[in-house]
């Protein structure tokens, strides 16, 4: 079962990133600018899923809106990573009450939805792919801070940190050569995880206007462009949809098939 | 002077009452002394005091001093450079004293990595050497090896080699035979006199067993709840034992003199106190 997941999970993740790279080379038709079409066509040759209220193609709009997608997710995750894991390493080795308050206060953060925070920053900074990355990368910290710290203390509560120790390494030499490694696979699910929250988010933030800016695709902008045409037109809607919830329904397959395939416990014998 | 001199250790951890009480005694360069005692009676947690290895919430009193530095409030820093160089420890459960997401090879480099400046390649070799001298045969396979490659014997040497790599002045060995099964435990024993012997290290060999200790020590401490009470030379305890849990130590471990038949001796039969 386990292992069917993660195909699945795979195959849809690669899905998007072809259709990521295949659009940054080649597209059926300008994404952007090309209106030549007759506006709100349904499907059919050369418009395989029609075009839109502007008269531009829509599977190329599609492809492009895949690119937004993973780089976002890519961003937000990176961001995440970056900022979380360390945090959360270095927060496992503190004295046991400093420990709590970085905890209690990762509690709070985790509090606040990532599209608040998105709101917050978009009034702040103007919106923008830009401040849609920071804001679901910032808000996804402090899960990552969890994991990190969680999975830090029981490394560092092994024998082998012990033995470490008595051969004279020192916490950063044991943060990097033991820790590290031996959290690796549990910040993989937490990021896998994570890349569909924000590929969720990020269309929530471009359906709202706070995400990536037109005229650049971005399947949460098509849904919020396809509602208005919805009684004309409801595939418009239909297509973007579809786009967001395989992509989103691949990373998390390949979440869960990692976390599987990762615990011995969960794991069949072979 | 001595190389090891603990005076009036005592360790506790937060307010519960000491599991180490003012206990005392000496280890000389090349000296191998044995420190045997019950499950729970402090030997290893002496032995991380020695080490300065003890939780954040170990209170420690007394003195222990190694060579000519004060180990109790000296700095973590400050330990790390001993560690690994003048002392070192090898662990009870070879199963877990690895790390499972390093090669032993690695592993072992890390060590001499910490404290020596040598290049890479010259590292390799002296890796290579030392596995060889834990007994490996084909010691490159076994530094490309993970630790879930090897077995529970094979990793205790990898172990062994890793502590052993810089050289130490003092190796704590902390039941370091009780994981493996008793013809893997008289291979790694012969293997420790050997190496130990060869580098001139003395070592405090901890046990529950007084049969191991003897085989390696030439002195033995008894410990019981915290103390210290008898020492003495490992054939001088097993002729001339004082303190009846001593006498039920040795008892239990000469196991050739009991008589076909008849009811295995226990410590309970000597020290009434020994079960609690």
């Amino acid at each position: 079962m386990s292992r069917l997941q993660l195909r699945l999970g795979l195959v849809l993740v690669a899905l998007v990133a072809v259709m990521a790279l295949v659009s940054v080379f080649w597209t059926p038709f300008d994404a952007l600018y090309n209106t030549s079409f007759p506006r709100l066509r349904p499907p059919e040759w050369p418009n395989v899923l029609g075009t839109d209220r502007l008269g531009r193609d829509v599977f190329s709009r599609l492809l492009v809106g895949a690119q937004s997608c993973l780089v976002v997710g890519v961003i937000s995750v990176g961001i995440a990573t970056l900022l979380g894991v360390p945090a959360g390493i270095v927060t496992a080795q503190l004295p046991k009450a400093a420990s709590e308050v970085v905890m209690r206060a990762t509690d709070v953060a985790q509090a606040f939805p990532a599209l608040l925070l998105a709101i917050l920053l978009a009034g702040v900074f103007g919106g923008g792919t830009v401040t849609a990355m920071v804001a679901i990368g910032l808000a996804a910290v402090p899960q990552f801070i969890r994991i990190a710290r969680a999975g830090a203390l029981s490394v560092l509560a092994s024998d082998y940190v012990l033995a470490a120790r008595s051969c004279g390494s020192s916490r950063l030499t044991i943060a990097r050569t033991h820790v590290l490694p031996n959290i690796a696979p549990l910040v993989g699910v937490q990021a896998s995880v994570t890349f569909a929250m924000a590929i969720l988010a990020e269309a929530a933030l471009s359906y709202l206007g706070l995400g990536t800016q037109p005229p650049t695709p971005s399947w949460g902008s098509m849904l919020k462009d396809a509602q208005s045409v919805w009684y004309g037109s409801p595939l418009q809607a239909v297509w973007p949809g579809i786009a967001i919830a395989l992509a989103v329904l691949g990373f998390n397959l390949l979440g869960d098939g990692l976390r599987d395939l990762l615990d011995p416990k969960l794991r069949e014998v072979t | 002077m001595s190389l090891l001199r603990v005076r009036d250790l005592t360790v506790a951890f937060g307010r519960r009452p000491p599991v180490v009480r003012g206990i005392s005694f000496d280890v000389e360069p090349g000296q191998r002394v044995g420190l045997i005692g019950e499950s729970g009676c402090g030997k290893t947690v002496t032995s991380l005091a020695v080490m300065g290895l003890l939780p954040d919430n170990a209170r420690i009193s007394g003195s222990i001093r190694l060579g000519d530095v004060e180990v109790v409030g000296s700095s973590d820093r400050a330990m790390s450079e001993l560690r690994g160089d003048e002392l070192t420890m090898i662990f009870q459960e070879p199963m877990t004293a690895l790390d499972p997401t390093m090669r032993c090879g690695r592993q072992v480099a890390e060590v001499l990595r910490l404290h020596s400046t040598a290049a890479p390649g010259a590292a390799r070799e002296r890796v290579l050497v030392m596995l060889g001298e834990v007994g490996f045969a084909d010691p490159e396979r076994i530094a490309n090896s993970f630790p879930h490659e090897l077995s529970g014997g094979q990793r205790q040497r990898v172990v062994t080699a890793m502590a052993l790599i810089n050289s130490p002045d003092l190796v704590i060995c902390d039941e370091p035979t009780t994981a493996l099964d008793v013809t893997v435990q008289a291979t790694v024993l012969k293997l420790l006199d050997r190496v130990l012997a060869s580098q001139n290290a003395a070592c405090l060999f901890i046990s529950h067993d007084l049969a191991v200790v003897s085989e390696l020590c030439s002195d033995v401490l008894v410990m019981l709840d915290g103390e210290i009470v008898e020492r003495g030379t490992a054939s001088g305890i097993f002729t001339d034992a004082q303190h009846p849990y001593t006498k039920g130590l040795v008892a239990t471990s000469r196991l050739d003199l009991v008589e076909p038949g008849s009811r295995l001796p226990l410590v309970e039969d000597f020290y009434a106190g020994a079960e609690r």
